[in-house]
């Protein structure tokens, strides 16, 4: 497990992905931020009361998750593409370690089921927990720049911030275990190429989808609870089925 | 001479009157109907056709209403002022289908100038809908801010 995380860090890639995960929701807030501000500080005089009478957003409403910033272009940004992020970030790495030779070195010292929950563990710590550094830098900063604020942009939301940590807490998790699906894609399939396209492919069909799965991950909207039960149910099919058939019959395959 | 005082009288008149409508059509709540597809994939759904907003005033509130979506009862859309050339001018506003009106102030860009009323989606599921409703760019009614 150190050894994955050793390995991510000291892969540039690996380092850049990271930066922009965590870059993508502080720029949602700036944007936002300037959305908000913008007016008043070009005109003054147009706000006798001064800005706290301004349209200033509830923090956790501002906050990435809720996406209240205009396109929702930094949410597709991040969210469409996190099977990319995902696999650059670790899931690939067993590919990497077949194609320069590494795997043969690794079965001789570890057997195949100790090798397989390395790179779970590590697939889903290091998705997990890159998103969930980002969403709570987001949230803190969203803190900072709106505090006091009280607008809800129409929306009957509460300032109830333990909603938005639900959400926060759900969305990590499904990325982690999306990571370890990739993980699993990587090593069923054994070529890069089948293996991203399998990774984005039913990520944004799930996206897509009457029971999109951004419903378990966006707090604050009409949508219900059962969309939220769906959402999940969707991710756990997909990814208990590739990890139950990695486990049964990947595993015990001869790779040698 | 006769003449000409009664053709000066005349368009004198007609003037007033037509400025008179103009002042009044400007400060009343009027409900203008609108009907366009919110899009997928960051595309917005906007009115054809826009409107002036005569006021000097961002607290003469504008409006709007849904009363129809495709996207299903009681669903979140939310609406917005922008130029033509897409600058925003209001603050984003979420209305659900079936609510009644809500009324909003504008930014000073939005005064004296063409504005659209334009929609998108407040979720980012990527779905494609159809919204209809009522709005104002200028209803007489005034906010505090």
């Amino acid at each position: 497990m150190e050894l994955e995380i050793e390995k991510t860090r000291r892969d540039w890639k690996k380092v850049l992905i990271l930066l922009v995960l965590i870059l993508i929701p502080l720029l949602d807030a700036g944007i936002l931020y300037f959305d908000v501000y913008s007016d008043y500080w070009f005109y003054p005089e147009d706000y006798p009361n001064g800005p706290s009478h301004m349209h200033r957003f509830i923090p956790t409403v501002a906050a990435f998750l809720s996406g209240n910033s205009h396109g929702h272009l930094m949410q597709m940004i991040f969210i469409f593409l996190m099977p990319i992020y995902i696999m650059i970030m670790n899931a690939d790495s067993y590919l990497q370690e077949k194609s320069c030779g590494y795997l043969s070195t690794c079965y001789t010292r570890i057997s195949r089921k100790t090798y397989l929950m390395n790179k779970w563990k590590s697939a889903f710590s290091i998705s997990t927990g890159v998103t969930l550094v980002a969403i709570l830098l987001n949230l803190v900063v969203c803190y900072v720049l709106f505090w006091g604020g009280t607008w809800t942009g129409g929306g009957n939301e509460e300032d109830a911030l333990y909603i938005y940590l639900i959400y926060v807490i759900s969305f990590c998790l499904i990325v982690g275990l999306y990571g370890v699906y990739c993980s699993c894609l990587c090593m069923i399939t054994g070529n890069r190429m089948i293996a991203y396209a399998l990774a984005v492919l039913p990520w944004l069909g799930m996206i897509h989808s009457p029971w999109s799965i951004v419903n378990a991950m966006q707090p604050y909207t009409e949508y219900g609870y059962e969309y939220f039960i769906f959402a999940w149910l969707q991710i756990l099919i997909l990814c208990g089925l590739t990890i139950l058939f990695t486990k049964l019959v990947w595993e015990k395959r001869d790779e040698l | 001479m006769k003449k000409i005082v009664k053709v000066i009288c005349i368009c004198a008149c007609a003037s007033v009157l037509m400025y008179g409508t103009n002042f009044i059509n400007a400060y009343e709540n009027n409900n203008i109907g609108f009907s366009f597809d919110v899009g997928a994939w960051l595309t917005n759904g906007r009115v054809q056709n826009g409107r002036y907003r005569s006021t000097t005033d961002s607290n003469n509130s504008w409006k709007a209403q849904l009363k129809t979506s495709t996207e299903g009862k009681g669903t979140i859309t939310v609406f917005w002022l922008e130029h033509k050339d897409g600058t925003n001018v209001s603050y984003d506003m979420k209305l659900y289908q079936g609510d009644s009106a809500r009324y909003d102030s504008v930014k000073k860009k939005a005064n004296q100038s063409t504005v659209y009323l334009t929609g998108e989606n407040n979720n980012y599921s990527d779905n494609y809908y159809h919204v209809s409703g009522y709005w104002d760019e200028e209803t007489g009614v005034y906010l505090n801010r």
